[in-house]
């Protein structure tokens, strides 16, 4: 077989500067890239939902900084702030950008399977960022039928007023799952074909098999997605009458085809954040991950499962009610394995050494918010409480409880964990740990106010609630969350100065500051190009911490069993 | 040489999937032309059709070959299509919901 | 066993083999998604028929006998991509520019009798927004002629590669993926040609 290993490092000496860091298919660079887009992005994220914030507290008032916001406006914040949370910051950061720079790192690879692929579905997400960005300035203003862009609203223009802005989303839209579609194949590609000699799959780092389900659980859910947006858009612009009542149309399909996808892809954003937390913990308890096994076979259930429980969204919307108790059954069914995870998470803390270090923070922290929301997710899941509860803010104050978490704490806690392998320095610790405690204080106190919100029966996605007398008493709540909502905003500061001023003028790292035993722990930082001058050898799972008779507490893969004994002798 | 006739040997192999296909689908338009009553046209028409795409699917797709994962990538899409389509039955084909009948 | 010896660290496009090529992978995983795009679409017809009691009536405007002669184009052109393929294992370029030749060729010939059928249709008066029927008619014959474009595209792409001073080794894999998106837009097409124009 004709194998020509290519000489890598001259070649990337040649390049030019656009070629190797604007076009770059480094999946470091990539990584970066996908992480300084998602971060761009998230100021628009943020922004609206300041935005959103400002006017349920303080309805009269025009927002400082944006004008007075009137129901129609309102709309369109409220989708925007959706859509491009979920689809243009948690994917591309948690997915693009973690998954690119680390899974080939973590299974002993060079690069990923496609490079020029990888780069392709950075840019991808590029465009459709700018896509979306552009729908801002569509005449009629952009999207305002909610992320789920439910029909007829979004189908039929006169209801929104909106024309170009929802053409333009669907093709945001479409193109984000393009660009998904293209990394996903990388990701499953990479980690099943390059791994290193002696890396079973059974000693893959668990982040690298979350990030394996949530791409294969994309791959497989975004169709059905793609076809009722084809649909949308021929609805919208052909006269099609595909979700048309008027002419012989259901609502009711793009529903279930929407949610269809929409379950499976909340799972798709949350495995890649709890992939995060149990690398972090292992190396700050220095203890094995509890339960390996039932962590990789909980997730796989998880996203086997994630496709039978898509219609706990649709209880109240007039769908067969012989449906609901199936979908109610898998629902409940679903909290089982990430119950499984969770207690995994907990024994693995149980009783070892914890190290409260900014990223172990994180993780705990985003743990214990986790565990909050999952359960109140349980009122959801059954068909009877949600009747209650559907479209009211309970549903807002849960999937902020779980998707928060998990892609905000998750994320830090990657980013605090990682920042030394990235860039070669360390972040300030003491500043991080300011960070936790601020975040997680004005997190909590944005959204326990919205469960009772919530549970006093305050529909969402409602401008403001002065029109409504049995609403009244809660709006002192919407204060309290809206107050916590600026310490939030306020309370990421500290990091983003953290952030910048590391980079440049941070400690100098070690190769490994952790101590912690995955592959690429075992190079310099910040890393080369290619990343393994040798080709490693894998001896064991990433999770010997705290190995009895062993002079240091910490055994990484690669270490040769012969190396081990001789440590071990030396005792 | 060996490679030749194994080359050969395929070439014939696909010579003789696409005859079956043409006969497939001359035998599907027979069905659609005469009178034969429509719940059984519909059934034949339809499985002539999953046979064709076996044939292609196994032979100038190489499935049968391949490794088992492959099937697996290939079986998972449509079973989830399948179990899709049957939970929709009762909303989409049975419209209630739209209250005046579709 | 030396850990240097084995060339672990190569990269994917030399084929790095753990069971399965990575190319070949890449294309089913791609096509594994896009079994559930058509199927999102198939599931709205064959449910919204069940609805409506039938389309018959709408059905009836189309020219069956262009949907089969376009069958047997696209079926064919499955057979001269797979004989592109044998023919590039048997390292007969001239005969692998031929049959690639032939499937573009016929790729376009279908794409032209469907132009041809669409005027028709426009003609008579019949538009997507004519109907349900139209809906999915033109909404899943147009996604299967933007996937045919592709798809004459990606074979322009490796007849040219054929021209060139490619190894063996590179054009057999690059025509075999091919030819798998080929042969899954050809298996669409044996599904959607009796589900339009049979019943």
């Amino acid at each position: 077989m004709n194998i020509a290993i290519k000489p890598h490092e001259h070649e990337q000496h040649q390049l030019g500067f656009v070629r190797r860091y604007i076009f770059s298919t480094d999946h470091k660079v990539i990584g970066k890239q996908y992480m300084a887009l998602s971060a761009l992005m998230a100021i628009i994220g943020g922004f609206s939902a300041y935005i959103i914030r400002w006017q349920l507290a303080w309805p009269e008032s025009s927002v400082p900084g944006w004008g007075p916001i009137g129901p129609d406006q309102y709309n369109a914040i409220v989708t925007m702030h959706g859509t491009v949370m979920v689809f243009f910051v948690a994917m591309p950061f948690l997915l693009g950008g973690f998954g690119n720079f680390l899974i080939p790192l973590m299974v002993g690879a060079d690069d990923m399977a496609f490079p020029r692929l990888n780069a392709m579905s950075f840019w991808t997400q590029c465009v459709a960022s700018l896509v979306l960005i552009a729908s801002m300035f569509a005449p009629e203003g952009p999207a305002a039928a909610g992320w789920t862009a439910y029909v007829p609203l979004s189908d039929n223009p006169i209801y929104t007023g909106v024309y170009l802005g929802q053409d333009l989303w669907i093709l945001a839209s479409a193109l984000e799952f393009a660009s998904f579609l293209m990394g996903g194949v990388n990701f499953v590609t990479t980690a099943l074909n390059l791994r290193a000699s002696g890396m079973t799959l059974m000693r893959l780092p668990l982040f690298v098999w979350m990030e394996i389900t949530a791409a294969v659980v994309f791959l497989l859910s975004v169709g059905p997605l793609i076809a009722a947006a084809i649909m949308l858009l021929l609805d919208r612009r052909l006269g099609t009458s595909f979700f048309r009542p008027d002419k012989g149309g259901d609502p009711l399909l793009w529903e279930h085809l929407f949610w269809f996808f929409g379950h499976p892809e909340v799972y798709v954003v949350a495995l890649p954040g709890v992939g995060i937390m149990l690398e972090v913990m292992p190396v700050f308890a220095r203890k094995p991950i509890f339960g390996y096994k039932m962590i990789v076979y909980s997730t796989i259930a998880a996203g086997l499962l994630s496709f039978i429980v898509w219609a706990h969204h649709m209880f109240v919307s007039g769908m067969d009610p012989r449906l609901a108790t199936p979908f109610s059954i898998t629902t409940i069914m679903i909290s089982v394995p990430f119950a499984i995870i969770v207690f995994a998470m907990i024994a693995t803390l149980w009783r070892s050494s914890i190290r409260f270090s900014a990223a172990m923070l994180f993780a705990l922290g985003g743990l214990a918010s986790f565990i909050l929301g999952g359960v109140t997710g349980i009122f959801l899941g059954s068909q009877a409480s949600d009747i209650y509860m559907h479209g009211t803010y309970f549903v807002v104050a849960h999937f902020h409880y779980t998707m928060f978490p998990v892609t905000f704490f998750g994320g830090f806690a990657g980013l605090y964990f990682w920042f030394p392998k990235m860039f070669g320095r360390a972040m300030n610790e003491l500043w991080g740990k300011v960070h936790f405690w601020l975040s997680s204080l004005f997190f909590n106190g944005i959204f326990i106010p919205l469960f009772l919100v919530g549970i006093g029966g305050s529909p969402r996605r409602i401008y403001e609630l002065s029109s409504y007398d049995m609403l009244k008493p809660l709006q002192p709540l919407h204060v309290i969350a809206t107050v916590c909502a600026l310490g939030l905003f306020a309370a990421q500061i500290p990091f983003i100065v953290n952030l910048f001023y590391s980079m440049v003028r941070g400690k100098v790292a070690e190769k490994n500051p952790w101590h912690a035993n995955t592959l690429e722990w075992t190079l310099d930082s910040p890393l080369h190009h290619p990343n393994f001058p040798v080709p490693p050898r894998v001896y064991r799972d990433p999770y010997e911490y705290s190995v009895p008779n062993l002079s240091e507490d910490w055994l990484p893969q690669d270490q040769p069993p012969s190396l081990v004994e001789a440590a071990t002798a030396a005792r | 040489m060996n490679e030749t006739i194994d080359v050969r040997r395929e070439s014939s192999l696909y010579m003789l999937i696409w005859a079956w296909l043409v006969f497939l689908l001359i035998a599907g338009l027979v069905i659609f032309v005469l009178p034969v009553p429509r719940t059984a046209a519909v059934i034949l028409i339809f499985s002539l059709a999953a046979i064709k795409a076996v044939l292609v699917l196994r032979n100038y797709m190489h499935l049968k070959h391949e490794h088992l994962l492959i099937y697996l990538l290939v079986l998972t899409p449509a079973l989830l299509f399948l179990g899709m389509a049957i939970t929709l039955i009762p909303d989409i084909v049975y419209r209630h919901h739209l209250g005046l009948g579709g | 066993m030396a850990a240097g010896a084995q060339s672990v660290s190569a990269i994917a496009e030399t084929d790095h083999l753990r069971e399965i090529p990575a190319g070949k992978m890449a294309v089913w995983i791609f096509l594994a998604s896009e079994i559930l795009v058509f199927g999102g679409l198939i599931t709205g017809f064959v449910l919204y028929q069940f609805a409506h009691g039938g389309f018959a009536a709408d059905a009836a405007h189309v020219k069956w006998r262009f949907g089969a002669f376009n069958t047997l184009v696209l079926v064919t052109s499955s057979m001269t991509m797979i004989m592109a393929l044998a023919s590039a294992r048997a390292d007969d370029r001239r005969r692998v520019r031929t049959y690639l030749f032939l499937t573009i060729l016929l790729g376009c010939l279908f794409l032209g009798v469907k132009g041809f059928e669409y005027r028709g249709e426009f003609r008579e008066g019949f538009y997507p927004s004519s109907g349900m029927f139209w809906s999915f008619y033109f909404g899943m014959t147009g996604l299967h002629a933007m996937h045919m474009m592709g798809g004459i595209v990606i074979n322009l792409m490796l007849l040219i590669a054929a021209t060139r001073n490619v190894s063996s080794e590179f054009l057999q894999r690059r025509i075999e993926y091919g030819g798998l998106y080929w042969h899954f837009v050809d298996v669409v097409w044996i599904f959607l040609f009796p589900l339009l124009y049979l019943t």
